[in-house]
């Protein structure tokens, strides 16, 4: 049961990252924390287990009243991000394998802390995707999502590694992707509620300095021009 | 005892959060609000030298009530005290407040906490907390929201950052103790440290995020960066150095910090010259001494450690004046570029005083007690070599000038006309003008500060 959860956890935080539409973007993370539950339940303990659920449906409640917000205020389609050329699909696609097992030979060559294998790799891929999310967001929205799966994959590894710790400790970890969603929600509120749509790129225009070093990895994608089809014609 | 101390200063801050609840509140309720901070700090005051320290605590799961935690609230208190009553003098944003006294409440709990993994949860939820005022500062919004905005993403990604980093640590650090055979593990716990601690005190090369938060944020969520976050960083470092000396131990980790803390040290007090906006300024002065303190930790000598617990204490109280002095400066002007300031020694005179007895502070001149850190501290880089010693007495120098020059052109050099010339209001002058007294001549009694960290170092025989 502890690895097929932790398996499941690969299409449910690679969909957080891939798919368009904000509100079945949610639902896969919400599948994300029913895991994650599952797997701090198997591991760790019933009472962890129920406190990761609780904060799982807050921060989906918060993530989903600020993406109702934001989406209100800046009237544009629903969707994290604009459709993607076919290849750059692919490209995620392959990110997210490579992370995958990556991840996996991770747990093998070094279990560390005494964990179960299944445990090592659900922290380590959820750390990963969380990472490569925030990398390639183009968005406030995605970048909130990133760091909410990435705080998840670090308090599973927290609460796994140190479950006899002092328990406000834990609940302060436990309670981080909680405050995280909680802030990027407002940021991006603010961000909408200007008028400014919730793009990094306006970010990156207007504040220059701040963001200069911050500047996400956009992949520009040539698109095939009139001469390029003339000359392939030409060429047929 | 610690947690009525942590106690009295979130029940202040649930009620400056209740008083934020509306704008015209904080006004109206300004007098009761600055009883209540002054009865909080002196209660607090009152408690922490009347109790009796224990010896530097080990990790253990509880709040403790040690002598660094003795020698370091004080200050931090009194800094940040002084802060907020002075922010209700003044226009400020109605959440302002309520953030500098959660965050100081929320460094006072880790500072008194004896667990690892919950002075690593406060200080993300004190960058949080900092995160929240950058978000609802009203002022800023209405000002640049775009600046504050791409500010807030950055660091709040910079601090989860900085919080795996060393939740990380913490946990290898916990692995390693059980299994020592594992040699490698030191190498990589070290260098996740030194990423993440990094990140959470802005020390240079990881220092990306503070000279912007300073631009963007509001003065008392700058000073909780400044002042309480910053405090709570250095203490987990000093417990973790303290618990877990082979940490530091290995010669060339200790070298690599040292060589890192001193550089950026340097570089900040140089960088600081290239800043025409005074929040800037201060933001690079304020990595210039966290560079200070962390040479001095990194040193491993009991003169480093002892020059960097003055240097820490000192600053805990200079960083919040600094920073409120240079807030009321802005007000009297409309501007905070340094170059369109002048003249304001004429209408502020009790602030003027403030302002030089923190830049003396804040360069470690003499008669403050931050010259005593300093001089402790340039023993220990004479252990270093004469190379190190130089690099400190360099960033001295740029220092007393960059920071000799921005009072001149705020206070002294003829500068455009105000926009507000009315007097300086007697009550806000004469805090700012007490906290400077205290600053400026706390030097005049070596012992102050000396006997509590004397005391201290006793319980660390590890150090050189």
């Amino acid at each position: 049961m502890l690895t097929l959860a932790a398996i499941l956890l690969v299409p449910s935080a690679a969909f957080v990252a891939v798919l368009r539409q904000w509100r079945v973007c949610l639902a896969s993370l919400a599948a994300l924390f029913l895991l994650v539950t599952l797997i701090d339940g198997l591991a760790v303990g019933a009472l962890t287990a129920a406190c990761q659920l609780v904060v799982g449906a807050t921060a989906l409640g918060v993530l989903y009243l600020g993406g109702q917000q934001i989406f209100a205020e800046t009237h544009e389609a629903l969707v994290v991000h604009s459709r993607l050329p076919t290849w750059e699909y692919l490209f995620e696609s392959v990110v997210a394998a490579v992370g995958a097992v990556g991840a996996w030979l991770f747990s093998r060559a070094h279990p560390l802390f005494g964990l179960p294998g299944p445990v090592t790799f659900a922290w380590a891929w959820l750390g990963l995707a969380g990472a490569f999310m925030v990398v390639l967001a183009g968005n406030i929205v995605e970048v909130g999502l990133g760091l909410v799966v990435f705080s998840t994959g670090l308090s599973l590894l927290v609460m796994a590694a140190a479950p006899t710790a002092w328990w406000p400790a834990l609940m302060l970890v436990q309670l981080l992707p909680l405050a995280l969603a909680l802030m990027v929600s407002l940021a991006g509120i603010r961000l909408s509620h200007f008028g400014h749509g919730v793009g990094l790129e306006l970010l990156l225009e207007k504040a220059p300095f701040v963001m200069a070093r911050a500047r996400p990895v956009r992949i520009r994608v040539r698109r095939g021009g009139r001469a390029t089809q003339a000359a392939r014609r030409t060429a047929d | 005892m610690p947690a009525v101390l942590v106690g009295l200063w979130l029940g202040l801050a649930l009620l400056l959060v209740g008083l934020s609840a509306t704008s015209e509140s904080v006004v109206r309720w300004r007098w009761p609000a600055a009883v209540a901070i002054a009865a909080v700090l002196a209660a607090a005051l009152l408690l922490t030298w009347s109790g009796h320290a224990e010896p530097l605590s080990r990790w253990r799961g509880e709040l403790v009530f040690d002598q660094l935690s003795a020698m370091i609230l004080p200050p931090l208190w009194t800094g940040m005290a002084a802060a907020l009553i002075a922010s209700l003098f003044m226009p400020t944003g109605r959440f302002e407040p309520a953030i500098a006294a959660l965050s100081t409440a929320s460094a006072t709990a880790g500072i008194l906490s004896a667990s690892p993994l919950l002075m690593v949860g406060l200080m993300q939820a004190g960058a949080l907390i900092i995160l929240g005022g950058l978000l609802v500062h009203d002022e800023g919004l209405a000002g640049h929201p775009l600046l504050n905005i791409a500010t807030s993403l950055k660091y709040v990604t910079l601090s989860v950052v900085s919080g795996a980093c060393l939740l990380m640590a913490l946990l290898l650090a916990d692995f390693y103790s059980v299994n020592p055979d594992r040699a490698a593990l030191t190498r990589i716990v070290s260098a996740l440290f030194v990423v993440g601690f990094g990140l959470a005190v802005g020390a240079i090369p990881f220092y990306f995020h503070v000279p912007d938060i300073f631009d963007a944020a509001p003065t008392l969520a700058t000073a909780s960066l400044a002042g309480p976050l910053h405090c709570l960083a250095f203490v987990y470092l000093i417990r973790s150095a303290a618990n877990g000396p082979w940490l530091l131990a290995g010669g060339r980790i200790s070298d690599v910090l040292v060589v890192g803390a001193l550089g950026g040290a340097l570089v900040a007090a140089l960088m600081a010259f290239g800043q025409r906006r005074l929040t800037r300024l201060l933001a690079f002065n304020a990595l210039r001494e966290a560079g200070w303190v962390a040479f001095g930790l990194a040193s491993v000598t009991r003169a480093g450690w002892a020059g960097a617990l003055t240097v820490l204490a000192v600053r805990c109280i200079s960083q919040p004046l600094l920073l409120i002095t240079a807030k009321l400066a802005k007000v009297r002007h409309g501007e905070i570029e340094v170059d369109k300031l002048g003249g304001l020694a004429r209408l502020l005179p009790l602030t003027a005083f403030a302002w030089c007895a923190g830049a003396f502070a804040c360069a470690g001149l003499p008669p403050t007690a931050s010259f005593w850190g300093l001089a402790a501290l340039y023993r220990a880089a004479g252990f270093s070599g004469g190379l190190a010693a130089a690099a400190l007495l360099a960033s001295v120098a740029l220092a007393v000038w960059r920071l000799g020059y921005a009072t001149y052109a705020m206070f002294w050099r003829p500068g455009p006309e105000p926009l507000d010339s009315t007097p300086e209001p007697v009550g806000l002058g004469a805090l700012l003008a007490a906290v400077g007294f205290g600053l400026a001549f706390g030097g005049f009694i070596p012992r102050l500060l000396q006997a509590p960290v004397d005391q201290l170092l006793t319980g660390l025989p590890f150090l050189r």
